[in-house]
C-alpha cells in the first residue's frame, strides 16, 4: 500500500491526538517541586492549612499537595510511601507508625479538643456528667441515638478508646455507624436528634447549619493533639525528606505556631499551638478574644 | 474556574486515550468472527457497570509506591486520574462502538471488500460511516468520566489547584456542610456538560 | 482459458446447504449470464465468486489459482461485485469512486484521472462533487458501476444491475455495460432474470434453479 496512513484517517485521528497533546501540555504538572502531605479531613476542612501553607510555599518556591482523608488512610498512605509527610491527630496510631519504622521525627504541633454534641433537649442528660466516660454511659443507659464516624478516623479512634474506658461495648439500635466524614456525621446526628463526638473545629464550622449544641466538654481526656511525622526515607528512599523536614521546622517553628494561634475564623480560636514554650507566642495566645474551649484554654 | 478547567482537560484526555484504544477494539470485536467473541462481548457489557471506586482501588494498587508501577509516581497526580478514568471509559466506548458498527448497513462490508479494501481500510471506513454512533460513544464516555468522583478522589487525592475536580470539590463542600456551594458546583458541571454536548451536536449537524 | 473452475462446491448458511455445484467452469474474456428465479441462489453464487464468502466444501480456482483463506484477500483485488442495491459511502460522488482506487494503492494523480474517466463512462461528470446520498436510485446504481469499473477488474460480477431502477435508468445502465463489454476483454458474470439484456450483451446463459447450477443453454 502506498499510503499506509491515508489522509482521511489523518483528518479523523488528528483532532484526537491534537487534543491529547494540547491538554497534556497545558496541564499544570511538573512546574514546582511538590511535597505531599496526607492529613485528616477535619484539618483540611477547618481552613487552617489555607493560611498555614502559603507562606511556606512562597518562601521555598514549592507546592504542598494536601491529601485530606481519614486518619487511618492518611497513615496508610505514609506506610506505602505515597506521601512525604503525615499530619494527623491520633497519638496512639502515630506512635505505632513511628515504632513500626514507617515514620521518623514525630513532633507535636497543636491541639484542639473533642466535644460531645447532641440535641438541645439533652435526653440522656450528659450535660450533668462529671467525666466524658460518664456522659457516654448516660447515653447508652438512656438508649439515646449516637452517631459514630465508624471510619477508623482519629475521631473514631478517640471515641472507641472512650467506650473502652467506660467498659461499654457500643452496640444496638441506638448506635449508628456512619462510615463517613465529620461533617456528614454531624448532619446525620442533626437529622436523627442524636449525640456525636466531634472535634470542636468542625463543629464550629457546622454550628450554624445544625441545631446541635455542645453538651459536654472540658474533660482532659478529650484533649486532641496533632502531630506531624516525616515518612521514613530509609524505608521509602524516593520521599522528599529534606523538604518534609523543612515543612516540619516551619510548622513547629515560631512563624507556623504564630499562624496557628492567630487563626480565628469567626473570632474563635480553633487550635492551640504546642510546639514552643507558651511565652514564645505570648502576644497572641494570652489575649483571646473569643470563647475558649473549656478545660483547654485554661491550661495555657 | 481552575477546577472546571482541571475537570475538563482530565476528562477529555482520558476520553481521547480511551477512544484511541476503545474505538479500534470495538470495530475489531464487531467485525471479526473468532472463538470467544460472545464472552468478550459479555465481558465488555459487564465492565460497563464497573463501579468507579473499584477502578480507583485497582489503579491505586497499581500506581501506589508499593505497586508495580509505583516508580512512575503517578498517584495523586492528574495523570493518575487520567489513567483511572481511561479504564472507566474504555468499556463504554468499546461497547457503544460495537453497537454502532453492528447497526451499520451489512452491505457496507461487502462493498468495502469487493472494492479491494484491506482490514485496516475497512475498519476506518466503518468508523467514518458510523461516525455518529462513534461520536455518541465518545460523548457517553466523556459524560461518565467527567461526572464520576470515585476515581478522581482516590487517585487524585482532591489536591487543591492540582487534582481537585468539580466532582471532588462537590464531595468536599458536601462534607463541609456547604450544600449550597456543592449544588452550585453541580450546576456548573451540568453547564460544562451542556457546552461540550452542544459543541458536538453542532459539529454533528455540520457533517452529513 | 477459464476464469473460474468450481468442483464439488457446497455453500452453507446457518448449517444448511443453500447451493450445490458439482462441476462448473466459467470462461475468461466472455459474458456469462446467470439466469433463474429470485431465491434460486444467484446472489449466493456471486458472493462466492467475488470471494466474499468461503464455500463449506469444495474447490474453487480463479485463473488457475486455487482460492484459499490465505490468498483470498489478494485475489479479491482482481474481482469486483456490483450489489443489487448499492451501498454508497457517505462522501462525494468522486470520493466514492476514489475509495476503491485508494484501496488498490493508487497515487493521487493517477487516481484523479481514473475518477474522471469512470464518471465520464457513466455520465456522472457533472455530479462529481455532489454528496452521494443526494443521488436518485438510478444515479446511485450508475455511481456504483463507475466505482467498480474504475478499478478495471479482470472479473466483473453484476447482481441484477437493473432490477431496482426505472426504465430510463435501465436503458442508460445497459448502454454503459454494452460499451464497456465491447471495449474491454473482461470476464463478466451477470445475474439477471432479464433474458433480453443477457442477449444484448452476447452472454452465454447458465441456469440456476433450486440451489444447483444447470449448465448450458
Amino acid at each position: 500500500m502506498k499510503h499506509p496512513f491515508p489522509p482521511r484517517a489523518a483528518r479523523f485521528a488528528a483532532p484526537l491526538l491534537a487534543i491529547t497533546l494540547l491538554l497534556t501540555a497545558i496541564s499544570p504538572a511538573g512546574a514546582a517541586e511538590r511535597l505531599r502531605m496526607s492529613t485528616t479531613t477535619s484539618t483540611e476542612n477547618s481552613g487552617l492549612l489555607g493560611v498555614l501553607l502559603p507562606p511556606f510555599e512562597q518562601a521555598n518556591g514549592v507546592k504542598v499537595d494536601v491529601i485530606a482523608v481519614g486518619t487511618g488512610k492518611a497513615l496508610k498512605l505514609g506506610e506505602n510511601g505515597d506521601v512525604d509527610v503525615v499530619f494527623v491527630h491520633a497519638r496512639g496510631a502515630e506512635e505505632k507508625f513511628v515504632a513500626d519504622g514507617f515514620g521518623i521525627d514525630r513532633r507535636d504541633v497543636m491541639h484542639n479538643d473533642f466535644v460531645l454534641v447532641g440535641p438541645a433537649a439533652d435526653p440522656a442528660g450528659i450535660a450533668k456528667a462529671a467525666r466524658a466516660v460518664d456522659a457516654l454511659a448516660r447515653i447508652q443507659h438512656a438508649g439515646a441515638p449516637f452517631v459514630s464516624r465508624g471510619d477508623d478516623s482519629g475521631t473514631h479512634q478517640k471515641e472507641r478508646a472512650l467506650w473502652t474506658t467506660a467498659r461499654i461495648k457500643p452496640a444496638g439500635q441506638w448506635y449508628l455507624e456512619a462510615g463517613q466524614g465529620m461533617g456528614a456525621v454531624l448532619t446525620i446526628a442533626n437529622e436523627k436528634g442524636a449525640y456525636a463526638l466531634t472535634d470542636r473545629g468542625t463543629f464550629i464550622a457546622y454550628r450554624d447549619k445544625v441545631g446541635l449544641k455542645v453538651l459536654f466538654a472540658g474533660d482532659p481526656v478529650l484533649f486532641n493533639p496533632y502531630g506531624i511525622i516525616a515518612v521514613n526515607p530509609a524505608r521509602h528512599p524516593h520521599v522528599n525528606h529534606a523538604l518534609a523536614e523543612k515543612l516540619m521546622d516551619f510548622i513547629t517553628g515560631p512563624e507556623g505556631q504564630r499562624i496557628i494561634a492567630g487563626y480565628r475564623p469567626g473570632g474563635e480560636a480553633l487550635f492551640f499551638p504546642d510546639a514552643l514554650a507558651p511565652d514564645a507566642l505570648a502576644p497572641i495566645t494570652l489575649v483571646p478574644n473569643g470563647p475558649r474551649p473549656a478545660g483547654v484554654g485554661s491550661t495555657r | 474556574m481552575g477546577i472546571v478547567w482541571t475537570s475538563l482537560w482530565i476528562a477529555a484526555t482520558a476520553t481521547a486515550l480511551a477512544a484511541l484504544i476503545g474505538v479500534p477494539a470495538g470495530v475489531l470485536v464487531a467485525l471479526a468472527r473468532f472463538r470467544g467473541r460472545g464472552a468478550v462481548l459479555l465481558g465488555l457489557n459487564t465492565l460497563m457497570a464497573l463501579p468507579t471506586v473499584v477502578v480507583g482501588l485497582f489503579v491505586y494498587g497499581l500506581i501506589s509506591r508499593q505497586g508495580p508501577l509505583g516508580e512512575w509516581g503517578l498517584l495523586f497526580t492528574p495523570a493518575g486520574i487520567v489513567l483511572g478514568e481511561c479504564i472507566l471509559a474504555l468499556p463504554i466506548i468499546a461497547n457503544l462502538t460495537v453497537t454502532a458498527v453492528t447497526a451499520l448497513d451489512p452491505r457496507l462490508l461487502a462493498t468495502c471488500r469487493t472494492l479491494g479494501g484491506g482490514p485496516a481500510r475497512v475498519g476506518l471506513a466503518v468508523v467514518l460511516e458510523g461516525r455518529h454512533g462513534v461520536l455518541a460513544a465518545l460523548v457517553a464516555g466523556f459524560g461518565r468520566v467527567v461526572a464520576e468522583v470515585g476515581v478522581a478522589m482516590m487517585l487524585g487525592g482532591n489536591i487543591r489547584w492540582y487534582t481537585r475536580t468539580m466532582t471532588t470539590a462537590i464531595a468536599l463542600e458536601t462534607s463541609k456542610g456547604e450544600f449550597v456551594l456543592g449544588l452550585a458546583l453541580g450546576l456548573a458541571l451540568l453547564g460544562v456538560a451542556f457546552a461540550v454536548n452542544a459543541a458536538l451536536f453542532t459539529l454533528r449537524g455540520r457533517t452529513p | 482459458m477459464n476464469a473460474y473452475t468450481l468442483h464439488d462446491i457446497r455453500i452453507g448458511h446457518d448449517g444448511r446447504t443453500v447451493l450445490t455445484i458439482p462441476e462448473l467452469a466459467i470462461p475468461a474474456g466472455a459474458v456469462t449470464a446467470l439466469l433463474g428465479e429470485n431465491g434460486a441462489g444467484k446472489s449466493t453464487l456471486l458472493h462466492l465468486l467475488a470471494l466474499l464468502t468461503a464455500p463449506a466444501h469444495g474447490r474453487l480456482t480463479l485463473f488457475g489459482e486455487a482460492v484459499t483463506a490465505r490468498n483470498r484477500a489478494r485475489l479479491r483485488k482482481g474481482v469486483s461485485l456490483l450489489l443489487q442495491t448499492p451501498y454508497l459511502f457517505n462522501r462525494s460522488v468522486a470520493g466514492n469512486v476514489a475509495w476503491g482506487l485508494k484501496a488498490h494503492g493508487m497515487g493521487r494523480a493517477e487516481r484523479g484521472e481514473r475518477v474522471r474517466e469512470a464518471l465520464a463512462w457513466t455520465g456522472l461528470e457533472k455530479l462529481a462533487e455532489r454528496p452521494a446520498h443526494a443521488l436518485s436510485g438510478g444515479e446511485a446504481q450508475r455511481l456504483a458501476l463507475a466505482r467498480l469499473l474504475a478499478l478495471r477488474p479482470r472479473v466483473v460480477l453484476l447482481d441484477e444491475p437493473t432490477a431496482h431502477v426505472d426504465a430510463a435508468s435501465r436503458a442508460r445502465i445497459e448502454a454503459i455495460l454494452e460499451n464497456w463489454v465491447r471495449e474491454h476483454q473482461a470476464t463478466v458474470l451477470l445475474a439477471t432474470h432479464d433474458a433480453p439484456l443477457a442477449e444484448r450483451l452476447g452472454a452465454r446463459p447458465l441456469r440456476v434453479a433450486d440451489g444447483t447450477t444447470l449448465s448450458g443453454p
